[in-house]
Order: C-alpha cells, then structure tokens, then sequence
C-alpha cells in the first residue's frame, strides 16, 4: 500500500467550490499574541524557574549523607540517567521536527513512556549498596516522599503549561506527557539527591510514582493548554 | 507567516487570502456544511493568531495550518452545543464543478456522483474521514497527514484505505442501481469522472 494513487479514483464532492464561493472576510484578531521572541523567553524563564524551584529546595532539604557509600553505577542510574532523560524528553517535546510539527508522534510516545519507566527500572533492578535500614516505617516515609516529589514537580509543571500555551498543534496530548514526564524525572533525581533511602520498594513508591504522575498531569492538563 | 510569527500584523492579510480558500474546503469537507465551514475557519485564524509564536521558523505553513484547523474542528465537534451529525449534510448545498459544456445527463450524473461521496464521506468515522481528506483532496503528503493526526504514517494509510473502500462500495453501489433503472451494463463512470 505503498503507492496510494488509486485513492484518486474517488471524486471530490467539492471540487470547484474555491473558485465559486464568495470570499470570506479576514477576522480581526483581538488581543496581543506572544510573538517568536516573546515566547523563547518565556520557554527561558519558565525552564530557569522550574531548575530554580528545584534547586532551593534540595539546597533548604539538604543533599543525602551517604554519598560515600554509593557506587559510581548507583548515582549513575538513579541521579545522572533521569537528568538526561529528563533533557531528551524536554528536548524532544518542543523540537520543530521536519515539517515544523514536532518530531515523529512514535519517537515522542516512546520516550513519554521509556522515561519514567526507566525510573521504575532502574529503582527496581539495581541491587541497594548496603542494607535498607529496615520496613517498620515504609508507608510513612514513602508517603512523605510522594508528597514532596510532587510539590517539587507541580511548580516547574504549572510554568511549562504557562509557557508552552498554544505550543503544540499536532499530537499535543504526548508531547505534555512528555513535558511532564521530562520535569517528573527532573523532580525524581532531586529527591534521589536528598533522600538516604535504598529500599527499592521505597524508591519505586515514594521517588517513581510522582514521576509518573507528572506525565500523566502533562498529557491530562498541560497537554489543554498547550494545544494551538 | 514568517513576518507575522515575528510580530508584524499587518501580514495578517496577505496569509488570510493565501490560506482560507484551502482551510474551508478542508472544513467543509470535514463537517459537510459550508456554514460550519466559514464559522471554522474564522476560529482557526483567530487561533492562528494566538499561536503565531508556535510557527517553527524556516517550515511550510500549510501542513501548520491545517493542524490548527483541524483542532478548531475537533474542539467544535467535542463541544456539547455541536450538533454535526450526518442529518446536517445537505447534499443540495454540495458546490458541483462549473459546466463544462456536458450533456443534461453528464451533469446529473455528476451532481448524484457528488452527493453519493459526500453522504458516504459523512457516514465514515471521523478519523478515516480525515484521512482519506487530507491525502486525497488536500494531496498532502503522507508523512504531513500523519504529522497532523498525531500518528503513524502506516496506521494513516489503514485509515485511509478502510475510507477508499467505504466510498468505492458507495459508488458501486450508485452505478449498479442507475445501470438497473437505465437497463444498462453496470460501469464504472464514477471512476472517469475522477
């Protein structure tokens, strides 16, 4: 079906209409719209800002205190991977593309799912560099760990949907799940930044639920938003 | 498009006039009603306005424009006040091809060709009735029209060849009852009209 000439054999039902039609009279736009260079500085400082967020928040929480013990593959796969994970996604989601779309919906879909599944991957296949410190309080700290990966999201999150507004014409429901996914996996490698705990359960629960949840928000909110 | 996604207003006009005429054809073939059609396409400039910044500088405005369109239709059809339904066709409202100097017949065939399409266009699912649109009527390219449905290339194709032979069993069906009143062999003159 490569060759799809044969789809010329049906007739155009409104074929000479442009020509007999009255024209129609241009609208007159209402309101000011952010122009090309108004709207990369807002991408700008809507990305300064959510890094900012982030950044205050593990400087006032403090960062963990096991560094030492932590291997190079370790901090590898739950700190530097989402980071640039993180960046592709963002990347990828506000990219032209060839026809100045965005790139391909395949490319974007995949990397909205793979990258907070690459979270849940990492947390649940990498062995712990030492002993868990025990279960006794698994739902309380992982509870609390939710809650504040999220607020962590929720501001760099609520800017990218103020500046990505009417940004994406085509496909826009992946490409906030990606947005969001992106920012998600930004909020995941802060707070494994800031937080001691190795229980893989713990890091699936607390750390990797908020990052899923922010691609979900970006491909239910962002996604009514950025839609041009 | 450049010059107005970089501020300048007044090439607001000079795209108007380049883009309407195919973004409401678009529409009325999406929507089957001419009305709905203009009331569209003044939704989709008044969007193209707000997202000018979304324009990616150096790129083709068509397939941009279309994509917009094609939100402002997927938005009027979502609202709960839409009533686009198969009833608001009217198949009198169908603009046919000028004259062409044919015989009485010739342009009765055409007219019923014309209106057979539109009410088998109105009857398919709107996503393979987009599809076959964009690829047959807009000659879009396909990786444009995947682009603007937000999917594959191959599952656009799918939708629509499912569209092509929904129509193609309209038509058929149209020439095997004018053969039947006429008394001839069944044809296939929908095709040469093509």
């Amino acid at each position: 079906m490569s060759d799809l000439s044969f789809l010329n054999q049906i007739p155009d039902p409104v074929r000479g209409a442009a020509s007999s039609a009255r024209v129609a009279a241009a609208p007159r736009p209402r309101g000011a719209s952010p122009t090309r260079s108004g709207a990369q500085r807002g991408r700008v400082v809507a990305l300064g800002g959510g890094v900012a967020w982030l950044a205050a928040h593990l400087t006032v929480y403090g960062l963990r205190s096991d560094f030492e013990r932590l291997s190079p593959a370790y901090v590898a796969a739950q700190i530097v991977l989402p980071v640039v994970f993180a960046t592709a996604s963002l990347l990828v989601a506000v990219a032209p593309g060839k026809l100045g779309l965005g790139l391909g919906v395949s490319i974007v879909a995949s990397l909205a799912v793979l990258g907070p599944l690459s979270f849940w991957g990492f947390a649940a296949a990498m062995p712990p560099p030492y002993e868990p410190a025990g279960s006794h309080a698994f739902w309380l700290s992982s509870l609390l760990c939710l809650d504040i990966t999220l607020a962590w999201a929720a501001a760099p999150l609520l800017l990218a949907a103020l500046a990505l507004r009417r940004a994406f014409p085509a496909a826009p429901g992946w490409r906030s799940a990606l947005v969001g996914g992106g920012l998600g996996l930004l909020a995941g490698a802060a707070i494994n930044l800031h937080c001691p705990n190795v229980d893989p359960a713990h890091l699936l629960a607390g750390h990797g639920v908020p990052v899923v949840a922010a691609a979900a928000l970006g491909a239910g909110v962002v996604a009514r938003w950025a839609r041009a | 498009m450049e010059r107005y996604a970089d501020g300048e207003d007044a090439a607001f006009g000079e795209l108007f006039s380049g883009l309407e005429p195919r973004l409401r054809l678009f529409l009325q073939r999406m929507g089957g009603n001419p009305d709905l059609a203009e009331d569209l396409v003044q939704e989709t400039f008044l969007r193209i306005h707000h997202c000018r910044a979304s324009f990616a500088r150096g790129k083709q405005v068509a397939p941009w424009a279309y994509a917009i369109a094609r939100n402002c239709f997927i938005s009027h059809t979502r609202s709960s006040k839409a009533k686009l339904s198969k009833a608001s066709i009217d198949a009198d409202q169908v603009q046919l091809p000028a004259a062409s100097g044919g015989s009485v017949e010739e342009e009765s065939i055409a007219r019923q060709t014309a209106q057979v399409v539109e009410r088998a266009l109105a009857a398919l699912t709107p996503a393979r009735r987009e599809a076959f649109i964009l690829l047959r009527y807009e000659g879009l390219s396909v990786a444009a029209a995947a682009q603007i449905v937000g999917i594959s290339e191959g599952a656009l194709k799918i939708r629509a060849f499912h569209a092509y032979e929904a129509l193609r069993t309209a038509l058929a069906e149209m020439n095997q009852a004018s053969a039947v009143d006429s008394g001839k062999h069944p044809g296939n003159r929908w095709a040469q009209e093509a």
